[in-house]
């Protein structure tokens, strides 16, 4: 068995050991006064009205859901956006034996087709995005 | 692998796909339109319909375009190619099934996600790598829970979407982490770079891993093939879901876990040959799931009368007989003498499975009695009179369900016993001839409830009326599948002759044709000392 992922076992274990003891310090060391302002669930310093578990209109998790659209966009689109037109060596200059795309980036070969992908992926969103306009997604009747 | 290199791979592997790309565009293009057109649902089948047929022509296009199999993702191989053939044309008829089920206006969702759902079929009979893999199974899951969740806004149909839902997420998370330790056992997702790399070890590096990938990778497929022990939605979902996806489910999901399961399973593991200690280990689980697969399978369909049940556990019994399939493929190594004949009557079976099932549900969605869908065994009495070539139809495919000569299902039992008979671990070859007397007593079993249908038919009188519905395309896919079965019991040649081409592609571990051309973790180690985890 190899040893290369010694290091993150031990900085789990160091990042789970500081988070239990400062929670065990803090009971253990800490005062204790309960007031009943205190004993109030915390609402960004509102006084907190109603109860807790109420429901949600439904019409709020459609736009959750057309939100992941935009957010996986960007989760794609940033590192494209570093990647399409910098780093790259030619074919003839390639990296070493066994290494696979080159250093960093997008190797010229490959940069029209990973271009046009990402237009195609684009054009899919905002095919997704005309679908949920149409059904109406987006009126808060 | 240098950019050059990489970048004809990937043209390569594109050209090969075009037929998935045919039928995905499709599908999202109708997911698409479908609200902006308010057109009837015929015209959403008919545009599904050119879609299959398009992409039926581009595979027969491609059919001669090969991949380089230890860089590309996407192989064109005998299996690739034959079965997204049998996708295709399985697809066609379901669509005849299903051609008048959806509203008017969820038609083009409906009949989009079905295109998409045959998309991901096709991507996983050609998948060479883990990920494509998951891909490919997870674009046959998600529009399944849409259609699911479409047809029909009945507390039922919901209860049924959500119980699929919930329990298919979770053996998507079991596969995932089988796929993530079988990457780990020789850091190469490449299938076939897997296989070759402990072909030429001599012996797994690290065993326990290996175990744990197999199981998590069988617990994972075994949800999608309905098999024991994740049997137990298959007949809520069935009875509670519109006849037609309960037709689609127990044939779609099927035919592709157990090709995934050749693909990345039994095709990599049983490189080792049968005294490798996973093999054996392999061997043990899946001989124990089978088992218990056809036992229950059979014996739970003895009780039922309600007639979407009763098929929802013959689909269980028969994923049963398909495991005796896999266990044989997981010992037949290349060092033993018959290496692909597991394979090989895993996919004639599946041939044969799919025309005998879908002709039997499609009798099934064809047939109305007073009001209502036909629902139990008694709602047939009498069929044999009053709808003559219905019942026909039906007692060919059950006929073929319980595997008499001269039909189609009884040589796919003849092969998958047959390859029990012959398979050996080693030596002993006991555990694989019990298994195969428990199959056989098991069909015997299995006659006796497919056979009370057929008593059911001919011998009682008429109790109320059946009437046909549907129209022509039912009738057509119902003739196609009962037709097809009876030819192909009586000239099984063809198909023999391309599964058998299809599982010796499935083995097939030929040297790189360019050395350069391999995978991304390390050269292989025909010309190389470099393996990541021998280093150490």
């Amino acid at each position: 068995m190899s040893t290369e992922f010694t290091p993150i076992f031990l900085f789990l274990l160091v990042a789970v050991a500081i988070a239990l003891s400062m929670m065990i310090a803090s009971a253990v060391l800490g005062p204790h006064k309960r007031t009943k302002v205190k004993q109030m669930p915390y609402e960004s310093g509102m006084n907190p009205f109603g109860d807790a578990r109420q429901r949600f209109d439904v019409r709020y998790y459609l736009i959750a859901i057309v939100f992941l659209l935009f957010d996986v966009e960007l989760l794609f689109l940033y590192p494209w956006a570093v990647a399409q037109w910098s780093g790259g060596v030619p074919a003839a200059t390639s990296a070493p034996a066994g290494s696979t795309l080159g250093p960093v980036g997008i190797p010229a070969e490959f940069r029209s087709l990973v271009f046009w992908e990402i237009q195609f992926f684009i054009v899919i969103l905002a095919a997704a995005l005309a679908y949920a306009w149409k059904k109406g997604v987006f009126e808060w009747r | 692998m240098n950019p050059q290199i990489a970048y004809e791979s990937v043209q390569q592997t594109l050209r090969i796909l075009i037929p998935e790309l045919i039928v995905l565009a499709a599908g999202v293009a109708m997911m698409t339109a479908s609200p902006f057109f308010r057109w009837p649902r015929r015209t959403w089948c008919a545009i599904g319909a050119g879609a299959l047929t398009a992409a039926l022509l581009a595979l027969l296009a491609v059919s001669g375009l090969q991949t380089d199999m230890y860089a590309a993702v996407a192989l064109n191989d005998s299996l690739g190619f034959y079965g997204r053939l049998v996708v295709l044309l399985s697809g066609l008829i379901l669509l005849a099934l299903a051609h008048d089920e959806p509203a008017d206006d969820t038609a083009g969702e409906f009949f989009g996600a079905f295109l998409m759902i045959n998309a991901g079929a096709m991507l996983v009979m050609t998948a060479n790598e883990l990920v494509f893999l998951f891909v490919g199974l997870e674009l046959v899951s998600m529009p399944t829970y849409m259609l699911l969740y479409l047809s029909r806004r009945t507390s039922t149909t919901q209860e049924t979407a959500t119980k699929y839902f919930y329990l298919s997420i979770f053996s998507s998370g079991l596969l995932l982490y089988g796929l993530a330790f079988l990457y780990g056992v020789a850091g190469v997702s490449n299938l076939k770079a897997l296989a070759t790399l402990s072909w030429h070890l001599p012996s797994i590096p690290h065993p326990q891993l290996g175990l744990v990938a197999v199981v998590f990778v069988l617990a994972g497929l075994c949800f999608r093939v309905a098999a024991v022990p994740f049997h137990f939605y298959a007949p809520d979902v069935y009875q509670g879901s519109p006849t037609v996806l309960a037709a689609l489910l127990s044939w779609v999901p099927k035919g592709v876990g157990f090709v995934a399961m050749v693909r990345a399973l039994t095709a990599v593991i049983s490189v080792k040959g049968p005294d490798d200690p996973l093999v054996q280990k392999a061997v043990m689980i899946s001989w124990v799931v089978a088992a218990a697969t056809m036992i229950l399978g059979n014996t739970l369909a003895l009780l039922q009368n309600n007639l979407k049940r009763l098929l929802a556990y013959s689909a269980i019994a028969h994923a049963g007989y398909l495991m005796i399939g896999v266990t044989v493929a997981f010992a037949n190594g290349p060092k033993s003498g018959y290496v692909y004949y597991g394979c090989e009557s895993i996919f004639f079976y599946l041939v044969a499975y799919a025309l005998m099932t879908l002709g039997a549900f499609g009798v099934i969605i064809g047939l109305r009695t007073a009001g209502r869908d036909v629902e139990t065994v008694e709602d047939l009495a009498g069929l044999g009179f009053t709808q003559p070539l219905p019942a026909l139809a039906l007692a060919i495919c059950l006929l073929s369900l319980s595997g008499i000569p001269p039909l189609a299902g009884f040589w796919g039992k003849f092969e998958i016993f047959a390859s029990a008979f012959a398979a050996s671990l080693g030596d002993n070859s006991g555990p694989f001839i019990l298994l195969a007397v428990i199959g056989v007593l098991n069909a015997a079993v299995g006659a006796y409830y497919y056979l009370r249908i057929v008593v059911t038919m001919y011998l009682r009188p008429a109790r109320q009326t059946v009437v046909p519905r549907g129209g022509w395309p039912v009738a057509l896919a119902v003739g196609a599948c009962a037709s097809l079965s009876l030819i192909l019991g009586l000239f099984p040649g063809p198909i023999v002759r391309a599964s058998r081409a299809a599982a010796l592609a499935a083995v097939d571990h030929s040297p790189p044709s360019r050395p350069q051309v391999i995978v991304r973790s390390g050269p292989s180690p025909s010309h190389s000392t470099k393996i990541p985890w021998v280093q150490n």
